[in-house]
């Protein structure tokens, strides 16, 4: 296992094919790790000429797990400290998957040369007082309330999450949510995150790279992706019908198509 | 037994102690049941999709680069990756290195 040492924590990463053009893989939070995409992704992008490196995220799968620094600028400082670690000096093609997304424009924000376009799937840049309400919402039951009131609110997660799937699976979403609940409760993610800065309004407009958005149709992200037309107005934007919120797992071939051609044959260039 | 046979069950024995190492690592102790053929990653193991991950570098370090989980994976979906039993990633391995 490859570990580098990045913005004072050890993050874990693996990587596929070599030299360019380079791609860089974002997970999303809680119970998710490097493996959505290092099984998705990462081989049919680097067998079609691309380097593409997946880490695990601080306090997820095989990284650090420390108990402290999870506001969103320390995710965003250890992708640069990465890169850096890396030796990565060539713009990079940013994929983030729902939390992974809003990285990928916080990078792009503090260090505009070193990204070459930013794929959201099933996300959103972070910003905006609705951001932050967001995630804390997802978060409350692990933060406060009494019992009930966390059972409640687990529960109604529960059946969103179900929701979003067109595999319902009830003990497999209990699975990610068992995995969630232990991330959350052996880190301060659950305590930091919410309450740190997002980016600025402003500073998403600023972001001058290309930007694909890939949603599902039925997906809780998908009302935002006027949103993102508003602040990101060349941003191309694809819907996958009748899908929800995991369309990397479940239609992971239209996503490969999507991002293959979006690095290897781009409309924008 | 066949050449063959003996060659898949050395890979399962060789494929058993590697996912023993990692459950040992992961803190989940010791299997209850003998490793077979028909043991589910998932289900049976409670391995998760970066303990595969894990899994996989240890394919390649013993069996070379032709043997790529990524790219075995890549060609399932979310619910077959979930159901991946040992012995076809035995019957994956004897494909890629004869």
């Amino acid at each position: 296992m490859a570990h580098y040492e990045a913005n004072g924590v050890r993050l874990h990463v693996q990587e596929l094919g070599e030299g360019s053009p380079v791609v860089v893989c974002i997970h999303g939070l809680g119970m998710d790790t490097l493996a959505s995409f290092y099984f998705t992704l990462a081989a049919p992008l680097s067998e079609a000429g691309a380097r593409v490196i997946t880490y695990d995220l601080r306090g997820h799968g095989r990284s650090d797990k420390p108990l402290t620094g999870y506001r969103f600028s320390d995710t965003v400082d250890d992708l640069i400290a990465l890169l850096d670690a890396m030796d990565v000096d060539e713009p990079v093609h940013l994929v983030g998957n729902s939390y992974g997304g809003c990285i990928a424009f916080g990078v792009a924000a503090a260090q505009p040369s070193r990204v070459a376009s930013i794929t959201l799937v099933e996300s959103m840049p972070a910003f905006g007082e609705n951001w932050s309400a967001g995630i804390a919402y997802l978060f409350t039951g692990e933060i406060d309330g009494d019992h009930e009131d966390v059972e409640k609110h687990r529960a109604s997660v529960r059946d969103e999450i179900l929701s979003q799937s067109n595999v319902p699976d009830g003990a497999r979403v209990d699975h990610m949510m068992k995995l969630s609940g232990q991330t959350l409760r052996r880190t301060g993610i659950a305590t930091e995150l919410p309450w740190s800065a997002p980016n600025t309004e402003e500073e998403i407009r600023g972001v001058t790279c290309p930007v694909l958005g890939i949603f599902g149709s039925r997906s809780w992200m998908v009302p935002l992706a006027p949103v993102l037309r508003d602040v990101q107005p060349h941003a191309r934007i694809e819907v996958i019908d009748g899908l929800g919120h995991f369309i990397l797992a479940e239609a992971t071939k239209e996503v490969v198509a999507l991002v293959k051609e979006w690095v290897f044959e781009p409309s924008y260039a | 037994m066949t050449s063959t046979e003996v060659r898949g069950e050395t890979v399962l024995r060789e494929i058993a102690a590697m996912i023993e190492q990692i459950l040992d690592e992961a803190g989940l102790g010791e299997t209850e049941d003998e490793i077979t053929r028909d043991t589910v990653f998932h289900a049976d193991l409670e391995l998760q999709s970066i303990d595969l991950v894990v899994l996989a570098g240890m394919l390649e370090g013993e069996y070379g680069a032709s043997v790529k989980l990524a790219a075995f994976a890549a060609e399932l979906n979310a619910e077959q990756i979930l159901s991946l039993t040992v012995g076809q990633l035995v019957d994956y391995v004897l494909r890629q290195v004869g």
